[in-house]
């Protein structure tokens, strides 16, 4: 059933596109169908696909077979994703190299007591955590000093 | 002609560039669930700031080392680390377990050695000649020669075919996000947002769809640890003489199998690994020791998945059509560079179109001195602590993107096209339409919009009787004799 609410939710953008599309501005000069052709001609061969699909599904009798979707946002991988996101987020703010270096730490402590079932000992975590500092602070260098690439900054400069 | 493209290859930055692409390549090749397009496409903002010839090396030398370096921890561990060396895993396992992890190892790289320069030499016969073919091709050819590549790619994953559509439309549906192509004046889909106005970035796509999947489905398996086999230690690893002697039939067959399937876009170094293993099987005066460690099985396959690297950069290079994921984000390495892959390359820069040809070449004869020299030390990277890789590949994936533009909105899609990519991936529609879709979605609807201009309507534009009309015929009748293929099958299976 999963696979067929992705199907129908595929269709209803399509669909969605499909209309949004005749709402596109068109050159008086053009001569080539316009902007919105070519979505179109798209959104209609998605469609009749989704519908050969669905068709498939039903008889081949797969409506109960699983979909994977929601298990991304369970246990481990949720938190992962979470920790990501925050990441993600904060890296304007907080700038690239301590929100990286505070990312690493965090992730790779969890991941680590998740792997093997206890935390690091304390010569560990201070060999890790120093490696991490290095490494992210020799990455950013290599990108902003070596490559010239804009990283973010963030509120200390870094 | 020869000295110049000399002179664009040998330069000591351009053969450190490759090394150090080789090196890495093979660390993302052994690893499960890094791989070529990943290594690539990481790469790909790297290469920003270097001139054209050494980001292609540095890029070649990475493709190189991927599709080389799955061999050890499918040899290694029963893991391939890429799809090009799930074959090697049913003989380099075994024969490792037997205690001859070296020679299994060696074989696999003089085998990818052979592989990479039987496509070498395709490549440079193939690649020129059907660039001057593809001279006078006009929009209408470009549209065609596209959407025939478009359609051969969901053809030829069998079985999944209706999957690989839906894929296709996806991506070519998101492809249209953004100021429309050829009058530049509709802003599509982009909800008011100026973010939008330039659409969806490749290597941010890319990056969502191969990267952060593997990672996502990675993390359920964090406990799974498997412990390597040791390896005797040696300064280089080559296989006996007389073992070469026997296989070379089976090394060429590999070679001719890789490269033929290269070139058919789409089908990569599994299938051609694949392929060639059951094709030695049948041909071979003992099938039933295939699978128990007997140095055929691996020679066939490793030849084969390596050859497929040169198959693949024959279309990209003489028709501006990519042949698997990594020559596609290849194009748009060269587009960062503003170069278009394609006739017109050969015609206007014919050193740099060789010199690309070349380098490949450097690059395949790197890595096997590479590989032959560091086997056991690459065999250690499989025993990298997860914990500490997925959190590093995610600040490389970031970092990467953020790289491009530093813009967090980019962030905001990658997460988007991860979950894309995983929702993709564990329902068994195939990644590469979607891929491919973005690449080619811009040549597709900017020659189709150009030919109905030229010629006042399709049908007209197809009227015009001529090798693009061939091709458009093509891409509509391979899916319908796919289709009834299909029902066939399907049909024969209820009966029986």
């Amino acid at each position: 059933m999963g696979e067929i609410i992705f199907l129908a939710l595929l269709a209803i953008v399509g669909g969605a596109m499909f209309a949004t599309s005749y709402g596109f501005r068109v050159s008086i000069l053009d001569k080539s169908g316009g902007p919105g052709m070519f979505p179109r001609i798209i959104v209609v061969l998605l469609v009749v696909v989704v519908i050969v699909r669905i068709v498939q599904i039903i008889r081949r009798r797969e409506l109960n077979n699983s979909f994977a979707f929601l298990e991304m946002f369970q246990g481990k991988r949720l938190v992962y994703m979470v920790f990501t996101l925050v990441y993600m987020v904060l890296l304007p703010f907080v700038g690239y190299l301590l929100s990286t270096v505070a990312y690493l730490l965090v992730t790779i402590f969890y991941f680590y007591r998740t792997e093997f079932d206890d935390g690091m000992t304390r010569r560990q975590t201070v060999m890790v955590t120093v490696t991490n500092i290095v490494l992210a602070t020799a990455v950013y260098l290599f990108f902003t000093r070596w490559m010239n690439i804009l990283l973010p900054e963030g509120i200390l400069g870094v | 002609m020869l000295v110049d493209v000399l002179q664009n290859v040998v330069s000591l930055q351009n053969f450190l560039l490759i090394l150090i692409g080789v090196a890495v390549g093979n660390v993302f090749g052994a690893i499960p669930g890094l791989n070529a397009p990943i290594a690539v496409a990481l790469a790909l903002p790297i290469t920003f700031t270097l001139e054209t010839m050494p980001a292609i090396s540095l890029l070649m030398g990475l493709y190189m080392g991927c599709v080389s370096g799955g061999l050890v921890s499918a040899t290694l561990l029963r893991i391939p680390g890429t799809a090009a060396s799930v074959a090697t895993t049913f003989d380099g396992y075994p024969m490792a377990q037997q205690g001859r992890a070296t020679e299994a190892l060696s074989i696999g790289s003089f085998a990818s050695l052979v592989g990479g320069l039987f496509s070498f030499l395709c490549l440079v016969t193939l690649a020129p000649v059907l660039s001057k073919m593809a001279v006078g091709f006009g929009p209408w050819e470009y549209f065609a020669t596209a959407s025939l590549a478009l359609v051969l790619v969901c053809v030829m994953l069998r079985g999944r075919t209706l999957k690989a559509f839906i894929a296709l439309f996806m991506g070519l549906l998101l492809r249209t996000v953004g100021i429309s192509p050829v009058d530049g004046i509709a802003a599509r889909y982009t909800f008011g947002s100026y973010n939008m106005e330039s659409g969806f970035n490749l290597i941010v796509v890319i990056i969502g769809v191969f990267a952060l999947p593997e990672i996502v489905s990675s993390i359920a398996k964090l406990k799974e640890h498997v412990k390597p086999l040791p390896v005797k230690p040696r300064l280089f690893y080559l296989p006996a003489w007389g073992s070469i002697r026997r296989n070379i039939g089976t090394m060429l067959r590999g070679s001719v199998l890789g490269t033929f399937i290269g070139i058919l876009p789409g089908m990569g170094g599994g299938a051609a690994s694949l392929i060639s293993y059951a094709q030695a099987k049948r041909s071979s005066k003992h099938p039933e020791r295939f699978g128990t460690g007997i140095e055929e099985g691996i020679y066939s396959c490793e030849s084969a998945n390596n050859a497929t690297t040169g198959g693949a950069l024959i279309p990209m290079l003489a028709l501006g059509v990519p042949g698997d994921t990594v020559t596609a984000i290849l194009m748009g390495a060269l587009a960062l560079q503003g170069l278009t892959p394609g006739p017109l390359l050969s015609l206007k820069n014919e050193t740099l179109f060789r010199s690309i040809i070349y380098v490949a070449l450097v690059a395949n004869i790197f890595m096997f001195v590479y590989q032959i020299m560091t086997i056991r030390y690459v065999a250690k990277v499989t025993e990298m602590k997860k914990s500490y890789l997925f959190p590093w590949v995610t600040v490389f994936c970031v970092t990467g993107v953020i790289s491009i533009k530093n813009n967090v909105f980019d962030l905001i899609y990658l997460m988007a096209f991860g979950i894309i990519g995983y929702v993709l991936d564990k329902n068994d529609y195939p990644i590469s339409p979607f891929i491919l879709a973005f690449v080619l979605g811009r040549v597709v609807e900017e020659n189709l919009r150009r030919s109905v201009m030229n010629y006042g309507s399709f049908l007209e534009s197809f009227s015009r009787f001529g090798i693009g009309s061939i091709f458009v015929t093509l891409a509509v009748v391979l899916p319908i004799v796919s289709i009834v293929n299909h029902v066939r099958r399907e049909r024969t299976k209820d009966a029986a």
